[in-house]
């Protein structure tokens, strides 16, 4: 195993396992923590219609995601947030209002961003359901699509 | 340092960089490949209207109509239209904007009219068209059932 006392004593730098794995360990924890506070507010059982000429995502601390779930054997819709299903709408506009006081802008209003996630069989009026309940809160909103 | 004095007493046994990063390479390779063809989420940035946005000095905005049935066939402005020209449309509107507008572009909204049942996906193909000419005001409407 490289390290210890050889370089010492030879006097050529030699490579360190040790502390190449600790900063390894280090970036692993931070990756894991960042991405499971993405993760928390994405949706992974829907499937998003597809968009060639969308814009590629930037990473904005002030984005929240609702989720438009579309259940076909059901024929019914459920938005989610943080992985709550709200099946009441003015309840899920007051949790979004608290979100958008806390990120006022300078200029006035809210510079929260709303990142609406329907499944691509998601019909027009639940879409319009949720741009309804968006809308209430903040004019800014992006619709989540792939890229293919 | 005790690794130190296993490795002169047993010099087969010791940490190999080369092979390392050997396969170091090999792995970095193969998520290079994979990430080409990667399927990955992206933004349709949309401005919906709200009392915020009105300005009452701002210029007037061109107005356009799109309506998408449940089959996904488009009308622009009542003219049916495909994807490919609705792209081609709102492209020369944008043009005619950056010209019109001067160093301020006159701001076009389209108004999305879908029916009820209409899948989003083939209303997210208007909304393509619209990113494909840098149009982001939208006003989406359902028709009654």
């Amino acid at each position: 195993m490289a390290g210890g006392g050889s370089s010492i004593e030879s006097g050529e730098p030699e490579f360190q396992v040790a502390p190449m794995i600790d900063v390894l360990l280090v970036l692993l924890i931070f990756f894991m923590s960042i991405i499971t506070a993405q993760v928390e507010q994405m949706d992974k059982t829907i499937a998003l219609p597809v968009a060639a000429d969308a814009r590629e995502r930037k990473p904005d601390p002030a984005q929240r995601t609702v989720n438009v779930r579309w259940n076909k054997s059901e024929g019914k819709a459920a938005m989610t947030y943080l992985g709550k299903e709200w099946d009441d709408r003015e309840a899920l506009v007051e949790e979004l209002k608290k979100e958008a006081d806390k990120m006022p802008h300078p200029a006035g209003g809210s510079r929260l961003l709303i990142l609406l996630r329907a499944d691509k069989e998601t019909p027009a009026k639940e879409v319009q359901a949720a741009m309804q309940v968006v809308a209430q809160v903040t004019s800014k909103v992006a619709f989540a699509v792939h890229n293919k | 340092m005790r690794r130190t004095h296993q490795k002169h007493e047993d010099p087969a046994i010791g940490f190999q960089i080369a092979p390392m990063i050997d396969v170091v390479f090999v792995i970095m390779l193969f998520f290079m490949v994979l990430a080409g063809d990667r399927q990955v989420e992206m933004d349709l940035p949309m401005t919906l209207p709200s009392e915020e946005t009105n300005v009452t000095d701002a210029p007037t905005p061109m107005e356009e109509q799109v309506a998408v049935d449940v089959d996904g066939e488009i009308a622009h402005n009542e003219e049916p239209v495909t994807i490919e020209e609705l792209k081609r449309n709102f492209g020369r509107l944008a043009l005619q904007a950056k010209a019109e507008g001067g160093t301020e572009p006159t701001p076009i909204v389209v108004t999305i009219s879908a029916e009820p049942d209409t899948p989003w996906e083939k209303v997210t193909n208007v909304m393509n068209a619209m990113s494909f000419a840098r149009i982001g005001n939208v006003t989406f409407s359902v028709s009654e059932e």
